[in-house]
Formats: C-alpha cells, structure tokens, sequence
C-alpha cells in the first residue's frame, strides 16, 4: 500500500514501536508478531520519524532470533528491557516512555502469546495520560503536534480521526502488512539490552493454561420440548414473516420506500 | 350493517335434524353466505363444498360433527389461533446488586453478540433466586431497539452523547465513571468486539484499575473461586484457553451464553442523578472515509446490493451499486449466466454474508440464497413475482420491473445529495 | 487450490483417509446373487473411488442375520462366508485408487417385510409394529438376541477377512440396536429395557463381540440419529448421553449422525432431505453429538456443493461431510474440485429419484446421470471423443433427452444444433420447477445450459424447427425430442377446446408456467398422481386459491415418491387443500360464471358436484409426432432405433451403413409419455457411439 501521509513539518518526529515476541499459529516457533511488524511497517512509511523500538521482556535465543525479525525490516536496533519471564511489563515500559518521551507511540492491538488481553496501550495511556486510538490504518499527515490518521472500523469501513500529541495507536491485521524481513540486516542490527528491575504478574500465576479448545460456532438453539417443534425448526426454511409488500406502486414510489429503509438504516454514505 | 347475529332456532333445530324433510333446504338457507358444505343442486345432484366441512370447536380446533349438529352460523374451521406468548415475565423491585452491561447497538440495535452478554449478566444476576440481581444495560446515543426486555434487561440506563454520533470513547469512559461512582455495578460486561465493546472495555478497566478478563467465552459458577464464578478466556491470539476466576469487569466473546429466550423482563428506566462532567477530548473525529465498497469482502460487507435473473439492465445495475455505495453480490443464476463472477455469488452454495441491509434485485430466493442470508438484519426484495420466496423473506418488498425502480432509486439518491450539497453551500 | 479444508486428511481408527468427503451408507439394491457385491456393485464403488472420494461406506443396512430379510432390498448377506471373496474384489477395486471402503451392518428387527422369501419371522424388543413397512413382528427373546449379537460378530470378521476397511453398525432408523434404545418401541421390563444401562445393553453387548472379534486394527463406526423427532422417542439430549456412553468404551472409531427417526412416512423424508429442504437441515445436531465424543464425526443430509462442505468443515461442525446423493449424481465430484472444473460437476438437485426407487426395491438410479451403477454395461461416465467422421447433428427439443443428446454428441466431437421453441432450454423441467418447493429442479437444466455452453453447441433458442429448417442444416443425424402436450382432449365431456376462452378445463402446464391466472376457488383433477398435480395444486393454494385436489386413484400424489410426497403433504395441509379420493371427473359444464364439476365414484357410481370457478385437469402428455411423421419417410432408417443394440449399450447398426440422407431418431416424450431418467438414458445410450 502506497503511504500518501504529507511529510512537510514533523522533521524530526519521535516514534516509538513497541514490539513483542510472536508465535507462528502452526508451527508453534517463535517470530516477529504480525500486528507488531506492521506497527513497524506503519512507522516505517512515516517520513522523516526518528524510530525507536522498545521490547520488553525475557530473552532467550528464541527471543533473539525473533526480534531480529524486526531488525531485518532495516531496523539497526532494538532496546530491549530486560524483565524476568513472569513479569508485568507495564511499569517498565511506562517508565521507558516517559524518560525517552516520543510523540507517537505505535504497536500491535495484542500479543501472541501469554494473556494476550490487548491491555497494555491502555495501561500505558492511563498511565501515561495520553490518548490511544486503535486500529490504525493509515497516518495522512502530522502537522503542529496533530494527527490525522483512518481508523479501521468493521466491515472494511474507515474513519479519519484527528489526534493530539503524544499519543498511542494501535495497529490490528486491517493494516497494512509488514515487509519481508531480510538476513543481512536482522544479523547485523543490535539488540541494546538494558536490565530493569521486574513486577511479577502474581494474579497470573493462578491461572491454568491450556491449549484453546475448538469452538464451532452456533448453529441454530431449538429448545423446545415438543418433537414436532423441533422437527419443523430443523426443516422449515429461513422466512421473516412479517415484511412490507408494496405492489402497483409507481417505480418512484418504491424506490422513495427502499430510500427510506436506506436512510433509517444508516448505510447511505 | 348491524354485526347482532340473527338466529331462527327452527330453523337451526331443522338443521340440526339431518332426518327432517326440509333439512337440505334449510341448511342451505341458513347458510347462504358462509358456505354450506353439502346441498342439492339444480340438476338435482349432491353439491359439496369440502371447504366448507366443520367448524371451530370449543377448544379452538377444528371439528367434524356428522351428526348435523354442526352450528350452521359458525364459521368453518380456520386456521388455528397463533400460539400465545408463553414467556415469564420477570419484574426484579429490590435487586441486591447490579450487572452493568454496555451493548454495541451497531445499526441502533441489539446485536446477536449483544444478546449473548445479556444472557451472560442474566446468568450471574440469577444465579441466587433468594438474593436476585438486576441486569443494567446501559445505552449511548439514539436507538431503534425495541426489544431490550426480551433481551434481558432489568434496568436501562439511557445516555446522551453530548455529540450525536461518531468516535466519543473518552466522553463515553466519563459517563460510566459515573455510572460507577453512582451504581456501584458487581460487574461490569461488555461485548469483546473489535470496535465499541472490545475497546471501551479496555479502557473503562485501565481506568476504573480493575485487572478484566478479555475474550471470555464460558462462566462457570466455581465455589472454589472469590467471586464464586470461574471463567474461561482465550488467550494467545486464540491459541490457549486461560481459565481463571471472574473478575469485575469481563469482556465476552460472542455466545459466550445462550441469549435470553424464555423470559421477559421490566426494563425499567433509571437516570443518573449527577450531570455528567466536561470532558477535554484530544481525539476528533472526522467523520467516515468512503471506500471503495468492492475492496470490502462480501461476507463483511454491510450493504449489500445483489444481483439475480430478474436483472435485464446490468450496466443500470453496476451504476446504482456505484451510486448507493454498495458492495455487489450476485444469485447462482446470475453468476452462471456469465454476468457476475464466481465470488460474488450469495448463498449457501457461495458466500455467507452478514450485512446489515441486503437489497436483492430480481432475486426469487432459491432456499441454498435465503441460507446464506439468514443473518441479514433488513432484506429489501426488488421483484417482479409477489409470490417469490425472496418477498416471503423480505421486510420490505417492491413488486416491480427492477430496472426501471433502480433507476428512480438513484435519482432519488442522487436528488438528495444534491439537496445536501446545496444545503452545505448555504450554510 | 481452494477448498482446502476438504483436503485434509483424517485419521479414523488405524485408517488415514485422503479427504474428508465420504459417500455414506444406502441402500444401493445392487448386491444380487443372494446378496453378494457382484460386478455392478464393485464398479459403482470403483466409479466413486477413482473419482477421488475419501470414504466409501457401502451396504446399507446389510444384514448379518438370515431373519434379518436382505432379498427384499438386494442389500448386502454378510450371514455366509460366501461374501469373503466378492468383499476383496471390491476392496481392491476401491484401494486401488487410493480411497477406503467400510460396510453398514446391521440387523433391521422389526423394519422390513416378512411376507415373502423365507417368510422370516420379524423381530423387536416388545413386538410393536412397525408403521412405514406395515410390519409385525415378535418379542424378542434372550435366545435371539445373544444368536445376534454372535451374527454381529461374524459379520464383521467376513468384512475383515473381505479386506474392508472397517464396519459401521447401524443404530439408526430404527434398525434393532436403536429399537432397543427407543422408549417408543422398548417397552420391555427385564434387562433390555427400563433403565439407561438396560436399553443400551444390546447395542454394549454387539459392541463388545464385535471388537473382540476383529480386534483393534480394525475400524468399527456408529451411524445414529440426532433427534427422533418423535414425541416418544429419544431427543437430542438422550442422543448426546448415549453416544457419550458408547464413546466413553473407546471401542468406536467414528459415530455418523442422522437427523430425524423414521419410522412414519414424515419422519422418513427428513432422513435424505429432498429439494424442500434448506442446506444441511440437521447440522446442528451432529454438532451436538460432536461436542461429546471423542473420535471424528461424520455428517451427510442435504449437503451437495463444494462451497457448503468447505463452510461446514471449515466451521468444526464435523468432520467429514458424506456427500452421498452429491456422488450418485456425479462420482467424479472431487477430480473436478481438484480439476478445478466445479461447473462442471453434476449436482444433486434432491429429487431423489433414486431413493424413492430404493424404497419400492428398485435399483438406485439417478434422474439426471444415467451412467451411475451402469458402469458394468459400458456406460460411460465420461463420453470420449469420436474417432470416426464427424457429423452433423441436429436436435430438436431442449428438455432432458434433448439436452442429454446435444451434450453427448458435442462431447464425440460432432457438430450439434439445437433447437428449442421456447426462450429457455429445459422443457418439463422448468415447469416443474415453478412449484413452490420445486425449484431446485431447474438444477438439472443448469448444468447443460453450462456444459452445451462450454461444448460450443450452437443453441436456436425461441426457435420452433420444421422440415425446411432441418434440411438446411444438411444433418447426417436428427434427433428429436419435442415432447407433447397435455392431454386434455380424451375424455369430451371435460368441455377441453383449443381456445382459451371456450375451453372449460385447463392443465397443470397453463397453471405452473403462468399463461392461466389461478382461480380463486379450483378443482384440481388429477388422474396421473404424479408430480404435476400436487405442484399444481401447491402452486394455486400458495396464491391464495381454495384447492380441491381430486383423483379416481387411491389418493391425490400416489405415484410420488415416499421421500417426496410428504414435504408436499406438509405444504398442501398447511394451506388447507382438500385431498379427495376414488372420484372420476365425468362432466364439466357452465353454469352462469361459475363452473360445474360432475365427479363420479369409482366404487358406487353416485355422483357429485362441485361448484368452483377454475377447472385444472391433469392427464399426462400426448407425444408431439407430427414432425416425426413429417420427417420419417425422408430419412435413411426410417426413424427406427433398433432396441437391441440400444438395449445391450451397442451402436445403432446403421450408424456404419452407407447410404443417402439423414438418420433420424426420436427420445423421451415424443415416442411415449415416460420420464427425465428415461429421456436422458435413451439419449445417452443412443448418443455415446455417434
């Protein structure tokens, strides 16, 4: 997707990108998360952004070879804060943010792995008391410390929002995708660990964790007691009953109807 | 006309009398308008009229009586009566404690997600019938919802955006502080949609500081829990399934309960007593962009203008697609005879789609289309044949040449527009 | 490639099945020979495999007793070793293509008939009879049950030794282990009956013998139902516990799932859905079976088209769609997914032709695909080019034999015009389709509007061909099949004339294509009982008129199929129509705006009247002959097929004689009032050698 966003006055701009460990849906190995390289990607196709990526967490090899997923985008490094495997990252990266203090902060709407809950930017803006917006599309400008971005909305819909800075967006799958992450430069960026000290996530601890069980959807809720109800459920087809019929109308007339559904409907742009 | 039924007992005790010389006669007589089921004709040869044979009964049934007592005056046996709304009506005067649910509305009205968490705050507000709760919906903005007492709920909560419509969540977070401060609900349930619920769920327990449970999709009631309900998430972008104690504020996944269906409830209107505070907002909200509607997959698509045999005038169709912003969706007809392609086809044997509002033109409802649109909330047909199942299925139907109305509808439109334009010049 | 969920291989016991598409059990009424899988059989299996089907399932309801009566259905004897080695030319035949073959065994109990054959005494758990087959039947007694139980067992060592690939019992519609599980024909107080455990003994105790009889190498499946759909009868709670208890043995390998009972003739249709029916009707209850048990489960009904098994897949409903109809109708089904040629698969429109044969012991044929089960005779499935010269053929006629002969002679490679005096290709079946519930029908004409489109045949639709225009084209082959027209003209006291106006009576065809208004208070006469005057009648009830629908035979639809007539019967009762019996139409005359039947009863001679305001009478079709007449003198043979050629799937012998002027051959109605299958097969068998 070709960025169009106008580059004229935020020379200079500082962009944070948040970025997580991911995992692959089948394989199970560890990678970049997807929403989190397209937060990349979005902050890549901002011209002139000082970009700054920040992962907090543990750091095994599997870590490292993720984050040098992010790394391969052309990134030459990555803060990584240092945190025990149980930790609530939260303060760390509050206090990661409010020292470096960018105008825009950018990551994925939710983890791949752990509770996943999508609550982090939240917390980071209460905390932070900045404003989160969710489901970036696409930035069109920055200007005089504004905004002005789509917000995907569902059904393929978007929005333009306008936005104070500093200022945290998320990105989900509506954006655009991230580029191929390339060898070279994954190899040669730099992972700047940083320790800081760790709040464990004791409620987490109580929890029990399992592999998701599948969950077809529902199909059709047919109570009743009766035999033949449940018979006739199964077997009638869908009706709606009840509709309007307009026959011997004018063509105007009827579409003066449908007019007003459409409109009472909200879908006429 | 007087409606006083006119009776001549002689003539019904006759009637009556199948071995009386005039009983033909008179049964025919005293039948006159409604239809006799059996006289002699003319010609001199039984007539019969099986319509007409028998008569409601007492119990509301049809019934055959050979005896001749059959009540001549009586209607013939109808259709029986439709079946009377069984469902309890609930009424909850002191509730010992609130579950506040904030619903989508997507379109103004309850969303089957919506009703899902509905019967999810019905099941923890009822779970102890000595110490009941309420179900408190609370509703932003303008709505069409007529149903909220089918759905569940006791109490609603009605707020006015300060702005009629468009992205509010930090005014919207503001007003259920309140509600929070004011109520004091035991939980907080909200759906865990991508937009509306999923969000200002999120932000409502940042702020409120309680730790929520996200992407909930069964409650349990667990004694071994504190809250006495244990619940279980997905977590790990849907790979892992965390089971834990309920917390205050839940955010739930589409049927994570089975929606309300056997009761109805008082639905009580409940205002705050504090106005709702100034909020500074730092997000503006722009309006929405439009989109090109054939980038919007058809399953997603809200408004869907399809496209069947009845379609003579294809380049008249494309264009009202164009003008009513529509994404196009076609019947399996139109799609073998080469007008539209593969992969707009609807139905069961294509897409399933979930739009909001589906206008099929010329569509006659084959049973594997009406399948494929049972999610649909409004279905506008387009047709030629009053009879088709398309118009059975529809809540609004228009009988006639669709060419000719899809034109008319884009002037209509396009009129409007104008109107609006001129308006905006003006102003 | 697309459909990727279809693709997917399953495990099933020790059995990795290809896809997840299996035909599932029926009754084929094929295994002749005392029961054995003779060559038909095995080719029909073969046909399927070769196709790309994941799973076959064959033998419905083959028996493992002798008091189990198989002769009545040509089903399949598992009672004698005898099977063993017909079992391993059908397991190599499937296997040989890469697909999996298991077989249903069952003991049918009450279900069946006893009044011929080895008279069999009938069976069941408390001697209740058996309504659909008007069967009785005797209390079973312990003696008999462990003799069953031990014939399971034997049954399923045969289908071992025979190099199947696993058994499926069957304890569904109503066969004896079910019977056993039902409170509606289990009324027994000893340990077969009362309690849970005691009604599911005798299934346990088949179970057991079974397994320990073929070990566990071997796959052994469940069919059951859903939901009985009984008020008596077990629901889809009691459903959920039991298969939740045969589960928890761990002795079952699958459990396939049915929706509905069936032992009225109502409930019977629900079991194969026919066009009435929304997609996949019972999902929901195989996805309640699913949420308990732990092996994969298998669901057929009215699931037909590659999108819908994608979506049912796809969604965890299931775990392997049986598309059995969708196989009868086009055996290549999945080649052509893979293909990617899903226009050109044949589906099932749910006419179910060929269960409503199956239910009157006749063969299972397909109304629109007349190589299914005639692979052993050499008819083809798919018709290969012609070697020979290329020819000239014209047809005349676009319903189903029309079609049919375009399509074959396109597909030999020959140059083919067909003529059609209406707008649209499809003849009687575009008529039959306007009925309400119906119009799955036109599905037959879809597929050859897309197949003559794809072969280049040069269609003259709106066209009515004579003798000058046929002999422009210079055909070296004319084919017609120009059906007939109602014939309301037998019987001159029915006041039938040509004009509209002076005519007293009208047809079903003037009804359900629309060229007559309904009336608002109708007599329907319908001499025929078949499909044209209960869609008739349905088609004038759903606008609102007042039907009596009226025949000398035994009752209105007694020549439609057990599957079909009920989903008309719930429409015509639903609107009220007057069903009536056993009276002739003898008169129709005027009688100031009004209209006078004379109806006359068969068995008395009284008669009646009836005072209405539309009179439609159906009385099948006349054959249109007056081209054939016109053209027969010109041409070479005379118009005359020879049967026995046509009848032993042979070239007509004058395709290879020389001579002057064209041949000339003539199908379906136009020779004599039949039917669809009838018309396509003459077509095929006629057209394949062209």
């Amino acid at each position: 997707m070709p960025h169009n966003a106008t580059s004229s006055s935020h020379a200079g701009l500082q962009v944070a990108v948040l970025v997580s460990i991911g995992r692959h849906p089948l394989t199970a190995r560890a990678r970049r998360a997807d929403q989190d390289a397209r937060a990349v990607e979005m902050a890549l196709s901002l011209d002139d952004a000082a970009i700054r990526l920040v992962h907090a967490g543990g750091n095994d090899d599997d870590n490292e070879e993720a984050l040098r997923g992010y790394l391969g985008m052309g990134i030459d490094e990555i803060n990584v804060i240092k945190q025990a495997s149980n930790a609530d990252i939260v303060p760390a990266l509050v206090t990661s943010l409010r020292d470096a203090a960018p105008q825009l902060v950018f990551t994925g709407s939710r983890a791949e792995v752990g509770e996943g809950s999508g609550l982090v930017p939240y917390l980071l803006a209460e905390a932070l008391g900045w404003p989160v917006i969710n489901g970036l599309a696409q930035v069109e400008s920055i200007e005089h410390g504004v905004a002005t971005v789509l917000q995907a909305l569902p059904r393929g819909k978007r929005r333009r929002l306008r936005v104070r800075l500093p200022a945290i967006a998320t990105v989900d799958s509506n954006a655009p995708p991230a580029r191929q992450s390339a060898f070279g430069p994954a190899r040669r960026g730099e992972l700047a660990a940083r320790a800081c000290s760790s709040m464990p996530d004791e409620l987490q601890a109580q929890w029990h964790m399992q592999t998701a069980r599948k969950r077809p959807k529902r199909l059709k809720i047919v109570k009743s007691a009766s035999a033949r109800d449940r018979f006739k459920a199964a077997a009638a087809k869908a009706e709606g009953g009840s509709g309007q019929v307009l026959s011997d109308v004018s063509p105007e007339q009827g579409a003066e109807a449908i007019f007003k559904l459409l409109k009472e409907e909200d879908v006429l742009r | 006309m007087s409606d006083i039924v006119r009776r001549d007992p002689r003539k019904e005790w006759i009637a009556r009398n199948r071995l009386h010389p005039e009983h033909s006669e008179v049964l025919a007589e005293l039948c006159g308008g409604a239809s006799p089921s059996e006289w002699i004709g003319p010609s001199g040869l039984t007539r019969r009229n099986p319509h007409a044979v028998g008569f409601t009964g007492p119990n509301g049934i049809k019934r055959i009586d050979r005896s001749g007592a059959q009540q001549a005056a009586t209607q013939p046996g109808g259709r029986q009566a439709q079946p009377k709304d069984t469902r309890r009506r609930v009424e909850i005067e002191t509730p010992h404690f609130l579950v506040a649910v904030v619903p989508d509305l997507p379109g103004g009205r309850l969303s089957s997600h919506d009703r899902d968490v509905l019967g999810l705050a019905r099941q923890l507000a009822d779970a102890d019938p000595e110490r009941p709760g309420a179900v408190l919906a609370i509703v932003f903005g303008a709505h069409k919802e007529t149903t909220f007492d089918e759905a569940g709920v006791d109490r609603l909560l009605p707020m006015e955006d300060a702005e009629s419509s468009g992205y509010l969540s930090e005014l919207r977070i503001a007003a259920l502080q309140s509600v929070e401060r004011e109520l004091a609900p035991r939980y907080w349930l909200l759906p865990d949609s991508s937009l509306g619920g999923g969000e200002l769920g999120r932000r409502l327990a940042a702020r409120l500081g309680e730790r929520p449970a996200t992407q909930v999709w069964q409650v349990e009631a667990d004694v071994d829990s504190d809250t006495g309900w244990r619940c279980t998430a997905r977590g790990a972008a849907g790979t892992k399934d965390i089971t834990r104690d309920l917390p205050r504020v839940a955010l739930a996944l589409a049927e994570c309960a089975e929606p309300v269906s056997e009761t109805r409830h008082a639905t009580q209107a409940v205002r705050l007593n504090q106005a709702l505070p100034d909020v500074l907002g730092r997000i503006e909200d722009l309006g929405e962009v439009a989109v090109d509607p054939a980038s919007v997959s058809l399953a997603e698509a809200e408004f869907i203008l399809s496209a069947g045999n009845g379609v003579k005038d294809w380049e008249g169709y494309h264009h009202a697609a164009q003008v009513l912003g529509a994404t196009e969706g076609a019947s399996r007809v139109a799609v073998d005879d080469g007008y539209m392609p593969r992969d707009r086809q609807v139905g069961a044997t294509g897409t399933w789609v979930s739009a909001r509002v589906y206008v099929a033109v010329g569509i006659s409802g084959a049973i594997q289309h009406l399948q494929g649109i049972q999610s649909c909330d409004k279905v506008v047909a387009i047709n030629l044949n009053e009879g088709c199942d398309m118009v059975k299925r529809a809540d609004l139907a228009v009988i006639g040449d669709a060419g000719e109305i899809l034109a008319a509808l884009v002037a209509h439109i396009e009129h409007y527009r104008e109107q609006q334009q001129e308006n905006r010049d003006a102003a | 490639m697309a459909f990727e969920a279809l693709f997917q291989p399953i495990q099933i016991g020790n059995q990795t099945i290809r896809n997840r598409v299996v035909s599932t059990a029926h009754a084929e009424v094929y295994a002749t020979d005392g029961g054995m899988t003779t060559e038909r059989y095995v080719k029909y299996y073969e046909e399927k495999a070769k196709g790309g089907c994941g799973l076959c399932i064959c033998g419905g309801s083959s028996v493992v007793s002798i008091d189990s009566p198989q002769a009545w259905w040509s089903s399949v004897n598992l009672s004698t070793d005898r099977i063993i080695p017909h079992f391993q030319n059908l397991a190599d035949a499937v296997h040989k293509h890469g697909g999996k073959i298991m077989i249903q065994i069952t003991h049918m109990g009450r279900r069946s008939r006893w009044d011929g054959f080895d008279w069999s005494t009938l069976l069941s758990p408390s001697g209740i009879r058996e309504p659909v087959h008007r069967s009785t039947c005797k209390t079973i007694e312990e003696e008999d049950i462990w003799r069953i139980v031990g014939d399971f067992a034997q049954a399923a060592r045969r289908a071992k030794e025979g190099g199947l690939d696993g058994v499926e019992l069957s304890a569904v519609h109503q066969h004896l282990i079910d019977q056993f599980w039902s409170p509606r024909v289990n009324k027994r107080t000893d340990e077969w009956g009362g309690s849970f455990e005691n009604r599911m003994r005798f299934g346990m105790e088949v179970l057991k013998a079974v397994r320990a009889e073929v070990g566990d190498d071997f796959v052994v499946g469940m069919r059951i139902t859903g939901d009985e759909f009984h008020p008596d009868g077990l629901t889809h709670d009691d459903m959920k516990q039991i298969a939740a208890y045969y589960d928890a043995t761990g002795m079952v390998d699958f459990f396939g799932v049915v929706g509905s009972g069936c032992d009225t003739h109502n409930t019977l249709a629900n079991v194969i859905p026919n066009m009435a029916y929304p997609p996949e009707p019972f999902l929901h209850l195989a996805a309640g079976i699913k949420e308990v048990v732990s092996v994969p489960v298998i669901h057929a009904q009215n699931i037909k088209d590659p999108n819908q098994a994608q979506r049912i897949l796809e969604g965890g409903y299931v775990d392997l769609v049986g598309m059995t109809r969708a196989h009868i109708a086009d055996p290549h089904f999945i080649a052509k997914i893979k293909m990617d040629q899903v226009d050109q698969i044949k589906q099932c429109v749910g006419a179910n032709y060929c269960i409503d044969r199956q239910y009157q012991g006749l063969d299972v044929l397909c109304i629109q695909n007349a190589a299914t089960s005639r692979e052993y005779m050499g008819v083809p499935h798919i018709v290969e080019k012609s070697e020979g010269p290329k020819r000239k053929v014209v047809v005349v006629g676009g319903g189903p034999g029309g079609m049919e002969a375009a399509r074959v002679s396109a597909e030999r490679g020959h140059d083919v015009t067909l003529f059609e005096a209406a707008e649209q290709l499809g003849g009687q079946i575009t008529l039959a389709s306007k009925a309400p519930q119906r119009d799955q029908i036109a599905g037959i004409t879809r597929w050859y509007q897309l197949e003559l489109a794809r072969l280049g045949v040069d269609q003259r639709l709106g066209t009515r061909a004579d003798e000058a225009t046929i002999a422009d084209l210079r055909p070296d082959i004319v084919i017609l099949a120009t059906g007939g027209q109602p014939f309301l003209s037998q019987v001159p006291e029915w006041g039938y004339a040509e004009s509209r106006e002076e005519s007293l009576v009208v047809s079903t065809w003037d009804i359900l294509s629309g060229a007559v208004e309904p009336g608002k208070n109708v007599l329907i006469y319908d001499t025929i009982c078949e499909f044209a005057g209960v869609s008739a009648a349905d088609y004038l009830a759903d606008k609102g008129a007042k039907v009596e629908i009226v025949t000398d035979d035994i009752k209105p639809g007694a020549a439609v199929g057990g599957t079909t007539f009920p989903t008309y019967y719930r429409s015509l009762y639903e609107k009220e129509v007057i069903m009536t019996s056993d009276l002739a139409l003898h008169k129709v005359y005027r009688e100031g705006d009004s209209l006078v039947a004379v109806l006359e009863n068969e068995y008395t001679g009284a008669q009646e009247e009836r005072v209405v305001d539309q009179i439609v009478v159906e009385n099948g079709v006349r054959p249109d002959e007056s081209l054939y007449y016109a053209l027969k003198g010109q041409s070479r043979n005379k118009g005359q097929i020879d049967i026995e050629a046509l009848y032993a799937i042979q070239p007509q012998p004058c395709l290879s004689e020389s001579g002057e002027g064209f041949l000339l051959f003539r199908l379906g109605d136009c020779t004599a009032p039949r039917n669809t299958h009838a018309a396509i097969y003459d077509a095929l068998r006629l057209c394949k050698d062209f």
